[in-house]
């Protein structure tokens, strides 16, 4: 019986990265959700008005130096290599920005910012309140420091990319280490279907 | 008094000496920003090839408002930023500036960036010598960490 449970339990460590290369991104059931906000796009403030496309979505702010930026521009690389695929192909995924920091990111702010990450960035704003619900659901952290830096209000955040699918469901989470290839690799898995 | 003189020249010589050969800061760059954002930040490595320790204390440019030294700290799952008094650099040893760690910041461009543009970084150490830091804007010269290596996708 233990012996039984072992092997059962070697099977599915040993498994689990089989699976993955199987194209069985896990549906993480215990974040995301559909949420509206102000977007940088008109009928576009909705997550189910992406239904249909895969969705890269990130948080951040705009006044960010350093890590924003640099997660940004790893988004504009996943959507870059996937279009050097084919143009419908970078069309079925949607780069999606959501700020944490609505008194300093206005709409034309997030829209002036997010276009030269590429042209299909869209950015997401609203109230307090309802960014705060929005990063529950994701379980985005973001605080903002006591610092007595000159570029006054700094966040402490994570800094994860969301990957999620046609329905809007979270497939998987990148770190800013995963490597470009395995995020578009992720990303074509839910395309292939 | 020619002794004293001599000396003052020797002495001044060999400051200069140091702070030419001891200190070198390579691969410098800064993030290319969108012109709608103020801040951005610069990075580099930097040797110290002496026998002593270098204490960096501050950095100036003309292109920021303010130039502040900062350093990114993982708390569990969360990235917090935080303003560096110093950063001390071993003999025969290196720091790394680089996007998610130490880096220095620009505060409030003076104007946008334009992608391989030259700036100019200098820093200042805490024995009173100087290093001026050529640097390119660029929009992500090594990007993050070890994805250098997996710039191109292939196709399966």
């Amino acid at each position: 019986m233990v012996a039984r449970t072992l092997w059962g339990l070697a099977l599915v460590l040993l498994g689990w990265p089989l699976l993955l290369a199987a194209k069985d991104l896990p549906i993480n059931t215990r974040l995301g959700g559909d949420f509206t906000l102000q977007s940088t796009v008109v009928d576009k403030d909705q997550l189910s008005d992406f239904k249909g496309k895969l969705v890269l979505l990130n948080f951040g702010y705009t006044s960010c130096p350093d890590v924003c930026p640099m997660v940004l521009s790893r988004m504009t690389q996943v959507m870059n290599t996937l279009e050097e695929d084919s143009k419908e192909t970078r069309a079925q995924v949607q780069p999606l920005f959501i700020t944490f920091d609505p008194e300093r990111d206005t709409l034309e702010k997030l829209g002036a910012y997010l276009k030269h990450f590429g042209p299909d960035f869209i950015g997401m704003t609203g109230t307090p309140e309802q960014i705060a619900a929005v990063a529950k659901q994701f379980g985005v952290i973001y605080l903002p420091q006591k610092s007595d830096s000159a570029a006054g209000t700094l966040f402490a955040h994570s800094d994860y990319i969301y990957l999620l699918d046609d329905q809007g469901r979270v497939r998987a989470l990148f770190s800013t280490k995963e490597p470009i290839d395995d995020m578009v690799d992720a990303v074509e898995s839910l395309l292939d279907k | 008094m020619k002794n004293l003189l001599a000396a003052i020249v020797l002495w001044s010589l060999a400051g200069w000496g140091w702070a030419d050969t001891a200190l070198e800061a390579k691969e410098g760059w800064v993030r290319w920003v969108p012109p709608v954002s103020q801040n951005s930040a610069a990075y580099f490595t930097l040797h110290n090839h002496g026998d002593k320790t270098a204490t960096l204390v501050s950095a100036s440019s003309d292109v920021a408002a303010a130039v502040e030294i900062h350093n990114v700290v993982k708390q569990g799952e969360v990235m917090s930023m935080q303003k560096q008094d110093k950063v001390e650099v071993g003999s025969h040893k290196s720091v790394q500036f680089q996007p998610g760690a130490y880096h220095v910041m620009l505060i409030g461009l003076k104007k946008p960036l334009l992608e391989r543009e030259a700036v100019i970084l200098t820093l200042h150490f805490a024995d009173g010598a100087s290093l001026t830091v050529p640097l390119t804007v660029s929009k992500d010269p090594g990007q993050s960490g070890n994805d250098a290596d997996h710039q191109h996708h292939h196709h399966h």
